[in-house]
């Protein structure tokens, strides 16, 4: 009564297993599992919508969660399933995931059977060419492999496993198992092969062929098939695993292990057709594609290989900012705008300097224009003076005492002449651009000027004058303007004192030339050359003041500019 | 006792006349005139006088240098340049070289003469120019002249006197001392100038480059 219970529970199992496995996906879970991305080693992130990645970025990897599911009833073991990727536009084809190892077997015994002396498996993973999800015309591989018998074996047996990593699954099945050993002349003796008979309706699946017998954690994993179109027409043996925790295996018992020598050449040959593939989590990690966007396909299949939903992602490759078309746009704007600018400025400041430069060689030939007038007017003047006197002393006839008084002229002429000249050279040369010697130089020509006059002269210059320049045209200027200032003041003021004081501002040269004679009225004719005097100091951007009175002396204020 | 000259002027017109100018006073006598400073060090330290005439613009040798060389060895010569402009800047140069004055070439005998009458009797020809270039000195090479302690306070009155430009008769009245102690106070802050100098001035003169103000 428990027996037969347990009968039907089993078969009750094995229909539901069977149903999973031969692709019929209604109670699976139709949710596919969270896909996770991460960019150059970060973090994994959730994918909520398209994936976007900068063009920078190096590799991208996708982790696809388990493929483990709880299986809806609970009275049965977690489903697994497997995965096929492909990016669109990277990847030719879809990439099965890496599988176990399902395959044959081949192990040596010793003589008391029990110790394995050797073992050689043949495994395989993925899927086979030419592979059927249905499992009723999947193409077959002839495999031959060939292997020497170790020493000390004196048996081998033989079997098919699903015995590889917990996570795999898949389907594997083989066909028309054979063993020859090659002797040494050549030829091959068969010594061992499946004892099927050709596939007849009414065949036993579930029965064992002789001397094979089922392991596992799920025997029923393990099965006899009848595939259509194998040649020699026979069963096949099964191995369909969906189970990511179990496996089974179809082997050959003890009683029908193989005898085989030490050192014998065998040759075993086989069909085989396969699909497997690991459930457990995945990382997919591509390099980082061109700009562009992709899909990144993911197939779930079942453990057979039998494609159940399908999930695409969008990931997108986003070009740097900087290659952006809005960005090469302005960019391209930012430059044309910015090289007319620029060349509007290059031009303009060309023009200006070139400007500034006619303008100072202007001012130069100005300069030097007035010093040539200046030494062809007056010293060329002074010069012809002293020619004639001397020449007239040569030959008229003059007195001794006469002759006195003309030399007298000529020497006080000649005395003139060196002090004019004196001034000219002085004004010309670039040494005395300075500050100081300029205010040197002015206080030497007040004290000059007072002395033969016979009136005292004050000077008061400040304590350090720092080194500040002054343009030729400047100097000349105030020195002339101080000259008449000071003429002015030995011819008409009748004063007992003249005072000339020098001060030194950042900006500007104070020069105030005082006498304490008799003032005059400003309005009058002297005026005038007092308005040609303020007019010069106006030309050189600086001014001219004057306080008189009648009987109240004189004050003449000199303001110059200085750099 | 006649004043010893000698002149050293490379220009033959001029140094002939300067000689025969000397020659006509009275108490002045030229010994010799050479022409370039390098013949004044041979031929001077042989035959000194009381006074040289050296022009400041030299071939060779300048005058200023000449100058700093010759008072190394004869502290007590005076020595007048002779410039063509009043050009201050050598002018003051010469006269920290150890110059006891200057004078215009283009000259009469009268200024001449007194020129070199007034340097034998210890005065110092210093026009209110040169002490204002003076006391510019000191004050540069001593943040104030007061600080200087080489100056008396009655030179440093004398000094300022001079830089604003008194006479030394209105200097001798502002004072209440007479024109004589004016000179001797103006020869005196001279003499220190050149002490001052002195060991600046020789370094640089062996080295052969004339100081810079």
């Amino acid at each position: 009564m428990i027996v037969r219970w347990l009968r039907w529970g089993g078969m009750l199992a094995l229909f539901f297993l069977e149903t999973s496995s031969a692709g019929f996906a209604a109670d699976q879970p139709d949710e596919i599992p969270a896909v996770q991305y991460s960019v150059d080693g970060g973090n994994f992130k959730d994918i909520t919508g398209p994936v976007k990645i900068s063009a920078e970025s190096k590799a991208v990897s996708f982790q696809v969660e388990s493929l483990v599911w709880p299986n809806p009833n609970p009275l049965q073991d977690p489903v697994g399933k497997r995965l096929l990727s492909k990016l669109e536009g990277v990847d030719e084809n879809w990439i099965f995931r890496r599988g176990g190892y399902m395959g044959l077997v081949v192990r040596f015994h010793d003589h008391s059977e029990n110790l394995t002396i050797g073992q050689k498996d043949f495994f395989v993973d993925k899927e086979s060419p030419g592979w059927d999800v249905t499992m009723q015309h999947p193409h077959f591989n002839r495999r031959h492999e060939f292997l020497t018998v170790p020493s000390g074996a004196e048996w081998m047996s033989l079997a098919f496993t699903s015995a590889g990593p917990p996570d795999g699954i898949g389907a594997y099945i083989a066909a028309n198992l054979a063993v020859y050993r090659r002797t040494a002349s050549g030829e091959t003796v068969r010594i061992f092969a499946t004892a099927f008979s050709p596939g007849e309706d009414g065949d036993d699946l579930q029965k064992a062929p002789a001397g094979w017998g089922r392991e596992g954690l799920h025997t029923s994993m393990a099965k006899m098939m009848r595939i259509e179109g194998l040649a020699p027409p026979s069963l096949a043996f099964g191995i369909v695993d969906n189970d990511p925790a179990a496996h089974a295996e179809w082997h050959l018992g003890k009683s029908a292990y193989v005898p085989v020598k030490a050192g014998d050449k065998l040759m075993i040959e086989w069909d085989e057709a396969y699909s497997n593939g690991l459930s457990s989590r995945c990382t997919l990690t591509y390099k980082c594609p061109p700009p562009g966007n992709y899909k990144l396909r993911l197939k779930i299949l079942n453990a057979v290989g039998f494609p159940e939903s399908e999930r695409a992602i969008e990931v997108i490759v986003v070009r740097p900012y900087w290659m952006q078309p809005w960005f090469l746009l302005s960019a391209a704007l930012v430059l044309v705008v910015g090289g007319t600018f620029g060349v509007r400025a290059i031009i303009r400041s060309r023009v200006r300097s070139h400007l500034a430069r006619l303008e100072q060689e202007h001012m130069v030939e100005r300069e030097r224009l007035r010093i040539a007038r200046n030494i062809h007017d007056d010293l060329g003047a002074r010069l012809t003076h002293i020619s004639l006197i001397t020449g007239r002393a040569e030959n008229e006839d003059f007195s001794a005492g006469e002759l006195r008084k003309e030399f007298r002229k000529v020497s006080g002429m000649t005395k003139d002449l060196i002090a004019a000249l004196y001034e000219t050279v002085w004004s010309v040369n670039p040494e005395n651009d300075h500050l100081d010697t300029l205010i040197d130089y002015l206080a030497q020509m007040a004290e000059n000027m007072c002395e033969p006059a016979g009136i005292p002269c004050r000077v008061s210059v400040p304590e350090s004058v720092r080194d500040r320049s002054i343009r030729s045209g400047i100097r000349h200027t105030v020195s002339l303007v101080m000259k008449e200032a000071l003429h002015n003041a030995i011819k008409y003021s009748e004063a007992s004192e003249i005072s000339a004081k020098f001060t030194v501002d950042p900006q500007t040269l104070l020069i105030e030339i005082r006498d304490n004679g008799s003032g005059f009225d400003a309005s009058g004719e002297r005026g005038n050359g007092l308005n040609n005097m303020a007019h010069r100091m106006r030309e050189i951007g600086g001014s001219l003041k004057i306080e008189t009175a009648k009987g109240e002396g004189t004050a003449i204020t000199l303001l110059t500019p200085i750099l | 006792m006649k004043k010893t000259v000698v002149v050293v002027e490379d220009d033959p017109h001029l140094r002939n006349e300067i000689v025969a100018m000397l020659n006509r006073a009275p108490d002045i006598r030229c010994l010799y005139a050479v022409s370039s400073g390098e013949e004044a060090l041979l031929k001077l330290p042989r035959n000194l006088p009381n006074v040289v005439l050296m022009d400041i613009q030299l071939p060779g040798l300048s005058g200023i240098d000449c100058v700093a060389i010759l008072k190394r060895n004869n502290p007590d010569l005076e020595i007048v340049m002779l410039t063509i402009y009043q050009d201050a800047k050598n002018i003051f140069q010469a006269l920290k070289a150890g110059a006891s004055g200057y004078l215009i070439k283009a000259t009469d005998s009268k200024a001449l003469y007194n020129a070199i009458r007034d340097v034998s009797t210890g005065g110092a020809p210093f026009t209110n120019h040169i002490a204002r270039m003076v006391v510019r000195h000191f004050q540069a090479t001593s943040k104030a002249v007061k600080k200087e302690p080489g100056l008396s306070s009655r030179e440093l009155e004398v000094l300022e006197l001079l830089s604003a430009g008194y006479r030394y008769k209105e200097i001798g009245d502002e004072l209440g001392i007479a024109v004589e102690t004016v000179k001797t106070h103006v020869k005196h802050i001279c003499t220190k100038m050149h002490v001052r100098n002195r060991g600046a001035a020789i370094a640089k003169h062996c080295s052969k480059s004339p100081e810079t103000a």
